[in-house]
């Protein structure tokens, strides 16, 4: 807790069904989205942060160097926009807006620029007089971020505020969310559940799982060398293979195998799907020359076509394997490579450095 | 949506709850401890069990309570089948002029018992609008039934109240309900009947079994249509039983352990009430999904057709035989009639006429007063007991049971309670009808009030709170606004009420005290029908505009 600026916090909180102890920073202008599945306590965290639920002792919440831990939801200058967005029905937008600022006792005339100005920001000029009734999913969700941002924050909350909207509606506002975060400065922490999302707009990405944190790191540290097998399945696709596979399939002369001591312990190895390299041709070798596992007389179990790639599935031995590859496969049955350079090893659970 | 985790809901807004439950306690349960007290004495005032005992085993008391209970369960019956079918039909169904056949039904809702009353003998009494076209038809000089001063009236009348309630509520519940496992049993291959009786029929269950409970509690206390409809002591209920020997007898503790007999058996009731609603709530996850289809075949169509003008019938007849006939003059018992303002003169003070017409004016004046009052201190009371009411806590259960305890006792006990006070008070006059009023209407306006306070998401509040909004600010500036509508509702409700309060007023007041349902009732008493028509149609006109205005109320809720 040495930062003294942006948030720093740690916080224990306990329900009948869940329990939560987590411990992060976010530094002042920082993106970080906060990504897990459906009931790790992201949602729980933001409430624990905005003052709407009260954590347990031992918590503590420093933002911009005070500690806000005993100060109320109404006075923690902290935002939040929610997942169903949560406007106010009998308002029309620009009440909505104003009303944190009417709250401040900010001037009619004070209230009616700001408000022009946000709707503005948010792309939405002209919508003062609607009625939340009246408005996309999409629009609800900017007038949602526009009278968050009225209330002046020191930091702004977002818990899953697209996931109610269809894809293409979803990487548009995303881009707009940061392209406000960008314009205003403002802290924000994001919650997600959708890792593309995270790895889009997010500068470090909080991983959570059942009520604690897996990592911190940026997107490409996270995809790259993630420092848990949880972080590594969650973030993209990926194949978990036992480590007693590598003597059956191990392809080099050298000696490499080294590198994989056996341990006490589970022990697992994990490589992405574009990270296999396929030979479909039976009376051909692999073409690999570095030292690489080598899965001989794979069957294609599917192949599904993405677009830009297609999704392969293999089965080897008794073991699924996913390949992304941009070439359609030949042959019902293939030999797959996977350099050792990208295969990362686990030890019950937790990356082994190399 | 995700599920917000909750904590202290009304945190620190206790305050505002404490004001109105002081007052509730002091109208309800003072008039209530007056009513027990009596029933602990003897004639003297002695504290004795001897009153209670005897009340309790006396053959007489409790064949009247059967027969109160027997009533009770012949009109919810007959309600269940007049409703049901109506729930049906405006679940289904999509069809022009659903709205209006939903408007009529709920038409008694707001009308007065005494009112119901005195069109069910101008409709279908002997010398009855129904008997007379019957008789003109079938060419005789009988009339063609005898249903008034019978068992069959009193059913007849509690249905014509009750029905309504039955079809809404069931209809409500039916058309929130998911039509997935409908659908998901029609693709499995199960016929509409199968469905119906396998699947929607237990779903509708707890809708219609609460539904039930709460006509029934309605029926058992059925005070004026008992009264004047059934005719005579052959047809005695608990209520009209308290009426007759507190007023007539003159046995305050008579009346008032009987009045604690009563109130043992309907607390009963209403607890299994709870319960069901309890039930209720847990099952079903509402969806807003419209799935209704146009009624399809011939018999479909017929089907809705019949039902609507037979509801129209059923509930518009005696409400526009009242209208007309006040505006009739008859030269002698079944003489030929023709039009006359007479009536409206003597109501207005303008004519003199006979019996009771002549305090009608004044009668006039003093309902509006009353009802005016009564309903502009429902406003406060039920806004702060609605917001008590709506947290999670067992408080709050604790809080909405005592709020909803005026139901559970009915509005002769309450009647009887400020009754003994009036020995007290003997100056006490309106006022005290007025506080009587008020204890009777706040469960109907919390009633109203309750389910929105509820609705209201805690994200809207949460918002607020993370905006800046301390506790005061989130109360005025986002749930109050939203409750404005119900508020409104709930107040209009309560005046409609307490202009058609007959039965406290009744059983409270001496002969100093008159309002419209009290002069109503001495005139139908006298057989003065046309003079209590004017001053039902006074009655009905002002029940039309708590009607629109409350319907068209619910046209502007916020999605």
């Amino acid at each position: 807790m040495t930062e003294a600026q942006g948030l720093s916090c740690r916080l224990k909180a306990t329900y009948p069904d869940f329990s939560l102890d987590v411990s992060f920073s976010v530094r002042r202008g920082e993106l970080a989205c906060i990504i897990g599945p459906s009931g790790c306590g992201k949602t729980t965290t933001l409430q624990l942060l905005s003052g709407l639920l009260t954590p347990d002792d031992g918590s503590s919440i420093m933002l911009e160097g005070k500690d806000i831990l005993n100060l109320p939801a109404d006075k923690r200058q902290i935002a939040l926009v929610f997942q169903d967005y949560a406007l106010f029905p009998q308002m029309t937008v620009e009440e909505n807006i104003a009303y944190p600022m009417k709250l401040k006792k900010k001037s009619k005339a004070e209230r009616t620029a700001s408000v022009n100005s946000l709707l503005e920001l948010v792309s939405l000029p002209e919508f003062q007089r609607r009625k939340p009734s009246q408005l996309s999913g999409g629009e609800r969700q900017r007038v949602a971020l526009a009278r968050a941002l009225a209330s002046d924050p020191k930091m702004l909350l977002l818990d899953e505020p697209l996931s109610a909207l269809d894809t293409k509606l979803r990487k548009h506002l995303r881009e707009e969310i940061r392209r406000i975060h960008d314009e205003t400065g403002v802290t924000m922490v994001y919650v997600t559940h959708d890792q593309n999302e995270a790895m889009a707009i997010a500068d470090s990405i909080i991983v959570m799982d059942r009520g604690h944190i897996e990592q911190i790191a940026c997107a490409e540290e996270l995809y790259r060398h993630p420092k848990t097998l949880f972080a590594a399945s969650f973030m993209g696709e990926g194949n978990i293979l036992p480590y007693s596979i590598i003597t059956q399939t191990l392809a080099s002369e050298g000696n490499e195998y080294v590198m994989f001591r056996p341990r006490s312990g589970e022990q697992k190895i994990f490589f992405r799907p574009e990270q296999v390299t396929i030979q479909s041709d039976a009376l051909l070798p692999l073409p690999e020359f570095l030292p690489h596992l080598e899965f001989k007389d794979a069957k294609l179990l599917s192949c599904v076509f993405q677009g830009s790639c297609y999704q392969l599935t293999y089965r080897w031995s008794e073991y699924t394997i996913i390949v992304q590859t941009d070439k359609h496969p030949k042959g019902l049955s293939a030999i797959l490579g996977v350099r050792l350079l990208d295969i990362l090893q686990f030890l019950d659970g937790k990356a082994v450095p190399l | 949506m995700k599920r917000i985790r909750k904590q202290s809901p009304n945190e620190s807004l206790a305050w505002i709850s404490l004001p109105a439950f002081l007052i509730l306690a002091v109208l309800f349960l003072i008039p209530l401890c007056m009513t027990l007290g009596q029933a602990f004495t003897d004639g003297r005032g002695n504290f004795s069990l001897v009153t209670l005992k005897a009340t309790f085993i006396r053959p007489y008391t409790l064949s009247v309570l059967g027969f109160t209970l027997r009533q009770a369960l012949y009109s919810t019956l007959a309600s269940l089948a007049i409703g049901l079918p109506g729930a049906y039909i405006l679940a289904t169904y999509r069809f022009p002029g659903k709205r209006i056949v939903k408007a009529v039904a709920t038409v008694p809702f707001v009308l007065p018992s005494i009112l119901v009353v005195l069109g069910f003998v101008i409709f279908y009494g002997n010398n009855g609008i129904l008997n007379r076209m019957m008789m003109a038809f079938l060419h005789k000089d009988e009339p063609v039934f005898h249903v008034l001063y019978s068992l069959g009236a009193i059913i007849l009348a509690h249905a014509f109240y009750n029905f309504p309630v039955i079809m809404n509520l069931v209809s409500t519940y039916w058309e929130q309900m998911d039509p997935h496992p409908e659908q998901a049993a029609l693709t499995l291959g199960a016929s509409r009947g199968t469905i119906f009786r396998t699947i929607t029929l237990p779903r509708l269950l707890p809708a219609i079994l609460s539904a039930s409970t709460l006509v029934f509690l309605f029926c058992y206390n059925s005070f004026a249509i008992i009264l004047v409809l059934g005719g005579g002591p052959a047809y005695t209920t608990m209520e009209t039983e308290i009426y007759r020997k507190a007023r007539m007898s003159l046995d305050g503790p008579g009346a008032a352990s009987l009045a604690l007999m009563s109130m043992l058996v309907t607390v009963l009731l209403l607890v299994l009430y709870l319960l069901l609603q309890k039930n209720l709530k847990s099952h079903e996850d509402f969806t807003n999904s419209q799935h209704q289809a146009q009624p399809s075949g011939t018999l479909g169509r017929i089907l809705v057709i019949l039902y609507s003008v037979l509801t129209a019938v059923f509930v518009l007849g005696p409400i526009i035989s009242v209208v007309a006939r006040s505006f009739t003059m008859t030269t002698g018992r079944s003489g030929p009639s023709h039009w006359s303002l007479t009536w409206y003169k003597q109501l207005f003070g303008l004519l003199a006429g006979k019996d009771s017409m002549n305090s009608a004016w004044i009668a006039l004046k003093n309902s509006m007063a009353i009802a005016l009052l009564a309903a502009f201190l429902t406003i406060p009371t039920s806004l702060s007991l609605a917001t008590a009411v709506s947290g999670k806590g067992w408080l709050s259960s604790l809080l909405e049971l005592v709020g909803m305890l005026p139901m559970a006792v009915s509005s002769v006990i309450i009647g009887l309670g400020y009754f003994f006070i009036a020995r007290h008070f003997p100056k006490g006059g309106y006022i005290l009808v007025v506080l009587a009023h008020l204890v009777i209407v706040i469960p109907f306006a919390l009633r109203s009030v309750i389910p929105e306070v509820r609705k209201i998401p805690v994200q809207y509040l949460a918002a607020a709170k993370t905006l800046g909004a301390d506790r005061f600010h989130v109360f005025w500036t986002i749930e109050v606004p939203l409750l404005k509508n119900s508020l409104i509702t709930g107040a209009m409700f309560a005046f409609a009420l307490s202009l058609g309060e007959l039965n406290a007023t009744l059983t409270l007041s001496d002969s100093t005290i008159v309002t419209i349902p009290i002069v109503m009732y001495q005139l139908i008493g006298a057989y003065n029908y046309q003079g209590a028509c004017a001053l039902g149609t006074i009655l009905i006109i002002m029940s039309l505009v708590v009607f629109f205005v409350t319907e068209t109320l619910k046209g502007k809720e916020h999605d």
